[in-house]
């Protein structure tokens, strides 16, 4: 079971995390909506959970939760731009819908 | 007064003849960096510029896939380089046969007649291409003065050969 | 595509900084009008909350100063006018409707001007049109939850100046930022283009409810070049009804018909027409008066309608220098094309099938939406290149009343032209000058533009003044015109408003009186917007109880929950907003719970028949 950064998102992770200036890695996550969607979780980790998996991408920790995992293996992180837009992207083999504005999905 | 040379907007060699599949490239090329649907976010003065180099380049285009008119530019620009200055008259033989012409075409707009159609339009055709072949001999031999004199009968022959259309189409739509 | 940023800890969800912008494209149709939004190069077209994705060009006025849009706006209720097909009166002057509408113009209204008589009081045009503009918006507003950043209208290529300029007017109006004004042709084109990847030399025959447009277009490598264009501005399916109208009144000898009766004369011959797509032959009935309407008699009737079409096809040929064979694809467009006749003569005339694998009441709507996103900057890979041109040529009136051309149709957009003119009187210190749009000699078979005035020449000699007149058109095809002395440097200058048209005084009123009613509007979009989400909600809840709703809940709780989704159902088709929001927010709490139970379940599923030691190694 993996998550992946691509080198390009991890570059970028690398230079927003030194601009920060302090944490071990970024957590990628799920979380419920209501009803029976989902929505991803981006955030810098400051501490470790115990239950923890540390995923090592070019030198970048992406740390998972074992719960949302599951949701997870195979995904992919990209950083991408489009026109004046950037920003990352998850592409997650396991989506089986997304609502209408990409922001939520189900499985 | 100057001109613009409209050969060097699109980046293409000047001359007579002319490449329509590099001119049509080198035109879109232009264009989709210039056109205003690239600018619809920019500002005002950025607008209005993008608005002005695609007028030139459409010109220039309108202008140089036309052969009557992308002769008469070349000679502008080749009269304008020399800085001499161009007279002519046209001869009366020229203008007699132009009147002959003439009243042949408003013959057949009375009556109809296809075959002597055709003969008119083969003269016409033959007298454009005997006199595009005089305006290349005399831009070669920078002869300003008779490329120019066959510029100006040229531009009696196409005026004919589009009446000549209109009468065909006319002819067509009954 | 969604882009996130990585957040501080302990904000629960990732957060979506970058806004994609919000873009729709709208077709303002004669008779049906849509709108559609492009995500990441594919276009959609936005259904209503009833699932009905064409919008009735109709508006209701009613006496208590409130309007209704759409089907709505379609059955008659008590001290309401019902004003359809208005868009063929935009842009236009009193002179110019020669035909018997179902509603009565304003005929005190100044010089020319069209005003519509309604209950409400007297309504341009320009108004008809932003009410229904506001109402499409409304739709993509609620489908990409929040304001458009901006719209692609499209108009028919054949509009002239005025109608450009109104179409605008109404965008404004109804509080649009317009990113292009696009011919519906080419709003086509991409469609077929950016979707089903079509090159080469293309006719498309767009025959609508109200106008008919050509155009010839070449399409290659991204690039859509349009050639040539023609057409009718008014001629279309309307006058197909009329036409069967007419007829009917004529056989059955009935003459004098009021307005309501005639407005129903009108919509019972459109449904005849659309019957003898499949039958051939349908009853048509006046009062008691009734007759068989064959499909021959409709042939009969259309034929004269079909030749029009067809010579502006050969004209804009004949404008390329090109010929039948040369064309290497015919692409329909407009409701009117679905009747069966107009696809035969089509197919005979050009020796080819017609292409029609967009629905060509959407293709117009999806075209611009594509256009839409890439304007507003949601650009995708390259994009393509549009070169749209004049679809009439723009002159001048010289002495004797004559038409001096200064713009030829069919002149590639945008445009820069000048002309020198000179005084003809001696001391001459103002010159007027009469703008027209038109292909024929005289100006007063032309179209009347703008007139304006140079003044403060320096008093010379008759023809020593040099006055240089500037056309300018940008790429939406509206015209500036810019006037100098050359000597002297003394200008005027022109952004030109239809002599006919709206002043900007009148825009400005209906500007201020739209934001009066923004309150109301605003209350109506939240409304739609809850509908919508709850529609949401309740679709991917349905969808989650039918797959785990027997095996994680309990009969009581799958119940309550159903129980709740029924009266969120049953609300949401209401108008109580509160209601509807309410309704949601508990169906949400409850259900949340359930989506706890379901992610757990997935990950039992996901464990079930691993041995625990290697469990260790996964988690």
């Amino acid at each position: 079971m993996a998550i992946l950064l691509t080198e390009n998102a991890a570059k970028h992770v690398a230079s927003q995390m030194a601009a920060r200036g302090k944490g071990v890695g970024i957590r990628v996550g799920v979380t419920t909506t209501g009803c029976s969607g989902m929505a991803y979780v981006l955030e810098f980790v400051d501490e470790l959970n115990a239950e923890d998996k540390v995923f090592a991408n070019h030198g970048i920790n992406v740390i998972v939760d074992p719960k949302s995992l599951l949701y997870l293996d195979g995904t992919e992180m990209d950083f991408v731009k489009t026109g004046l837009n950037e920003g990352f992207e998850f592409h997650n083999p396991n989506i089986k819908g997304e609502c209408g504005c990409g922001e939520s999905f189900t499985v | 007064m100057s001109v613009t040379d409209l050969f060097a907007v699109l980046g293409m060699p000047a001359g007579c003849q002319l490449d329509r599949v590099l001119l049509d490239e080198q035109y879109h090329k232009r264009q989709a960096v210039w056109h205003p649907d690239r600018f619809v976010n920019a500002s005002e003065s950025e607008k209005m510029q993008a608005m002005q180099h695609t007028s030139l380049l459409n010109d220039a285009y309108s202008i140089l896939k036309h052969p009557l008119r992308r002769v008469e530019h070349l000679l502008a620009l080749r009269i304008c380089e020399s800085g001499e200055v161009v007279v002519g008259k046209l001869e009366p033989g020229f203008l007699l046969q132009q009147l002959e012409l003439r009243e042949e075409l408003e013959r057949l707009g009375e009556k109809r007649d296809e075959n002597a159609f055709a003969r008119l339009r083969q003269t016409v055709d033959a007298l454009m291409l005997q006199h595009w072949q005089l305006i290349e001999a005399g831009i070669a031999k920078h002869d300003w003065c008779n490329a120019h004199l066959c510029l100006q009968k040229l531009q009696f022959l196409h005026k004919l050969q589009e009446e000549l259309n209109h009468l065909e189409d006319r002819w067509l739509d009954n | 595509m969604v882009l996130f940023t990585i957040a501080e800890p302990g904000l629960g969800r990732a957060r979506q900084v970058i806004r994609r912008k919000r873009a729709a494209g709208i077709d303002l149709g004669t008779t049906n009008s849509l709108v559609a939004v492009a995500r990441e190069g594919k276009a959609e077209v936005i259904a209503d909350v009833h699932g009905q994705r064409l919008l009735p060009s109709v508006v209701q006025y009613r006496a208590d100063g409130s309007h209704v849009v759409g089907s709505d706006a379609m059955s008659p209720v008590a001290d309401a006018t019902i004003i359809t097909s208005s868009k063929r009166l935009l842009g236009r002057s009193r002179a110019d409707i020669t035909y018997q509408l179902p509603y009565v113009l304003d005929a005190s209204a100044q010089e020319g001007m069209v005003r519509i008589e309604t209950v409400a009081g007297p309504v341009s045009p320009v108004q008809v049109a932003a009410d229904i503009l506001q109402s499409l918006a409304e739709r993509a507003q609620t489908e990409s939850g929040g304001e458009l950043d901006g719209v692609v209208i499209t108009v028919p290529a054949y509009f002239d100046e005025s109608q450009r300029q109104a179409t605008r007017a109404a965008a404004r109006i109804a509080g649009l930022k317009v990113l292009r004004l696009l011919n519906e042709p080419t709003a086509a084109a991409v469609a077929y283009g950016l979707d089903k990847q079509l090159q080469g030399t293309i006719i498309i025959y767009d025959l609508g409810g109200g106008t008919f447009d050509v155009s010839l277009m070449r399409l290659h490598n991204g690039v859509f070049e349009v050639l040539a264009i023609g057409g009718d501005s008014a001629l279309g399916g309307d006058d197909i009804d009329r036409a069967i109208a007419g007829w009917m009144q004529q056989q059955a000898g009935s003459s004098g018909m009021t307005i309501e009766d005639y407005r129903q004369l009108l919509q019972q011959s459109r449904a005849a027409k659309h019957a003898l797509t499949a039958a051939s032959t349908t009853t048509v009935t006046i009062g008691s008066w009734q007759t068989q309407l064959t499909r021959d008699i409709l042939h009969q009737l259309l034929d004269g309608f079909i030749e029009t079409t067809l010579k502006a096809c050969r004209r804009v040929l004949r404008d390329a220098g090109l010929t039948i064979a040369d064309v290497t694809d015919v692409v329909l467009v407009g409701g009117s094309t679905r009747t069966p006749r107009v696809q035969q003569k089509v197919q005979e005339f050009f020796g080819r099938a017609p292409l029609c694998s967009i629905n060509p009441d959407e293709v117009v709507a999806l075209g611009a939406a594509l256009q839409a996103d890439v304007l507003v900057g949601n650009k995708y890979g390259d994009a393509a290149l549009l070169l749209d041109v004049m679809p009439l040529s723009l002159g001048i009136e010289t002495m004797g009343g004559l038409m001096e051309k200064i713009i030829p149709r069919n002149s590639t957009l945008p445009v820069v032209r000048a002309q020198e003119f000179t005084t003809f009187k001696d001391g001459q210190t103002v010159m007027t000058f009469h703008v027209f749009q038109g292909e024929r000699e005289l100006v007063s078979d032309c179209r009347s533009l703008a007139r304006f005035e140079l003044r403060g020449i320096p008093p010379m000699v008759a023809g020593a003044a040099r006055i240089k007149v500037s056309f300018q058109v940008d790429a939406d095809g509206l015209l500036e015109v810019q006037a100098e002395e050359l000597t002297s440097g003394i200008k005027s200058s022109s952004v030109v408003k239809p002599s006919f048209g709206l002043a900007e005084h009148d825009i400005v009123d209906m500007i201020k009186a739209s934001i009066e009613s923004a309150a109301a509007d605003k209350v109506r979009r939240t409304l739609r917007e809850r509908q919508v989400e709850a529609r949401r909600h309740i679709e991917s809840l349905q969808a989650a109880l039918q797959q785990d709703g027997d095996n994680l809940l309990s009969a009581d709780e799958k119940h309550k929950l159903e129980q709740v989704m029924q009266e969120l159902a049953v609300a949401a088709t209401g108008e109580d907003a509160l209601l509807i929001e309410r309704l949601t927010e508990s169906l949400n709490n409850l259900s949340r719970d359930f989506a706890g139970r379901r992610m757990d379940a997935g990950i039992k599923a996901a464990l079930a028949g691993q041995r625990l030691d290697s469990l260790g190694d996964k988690l």
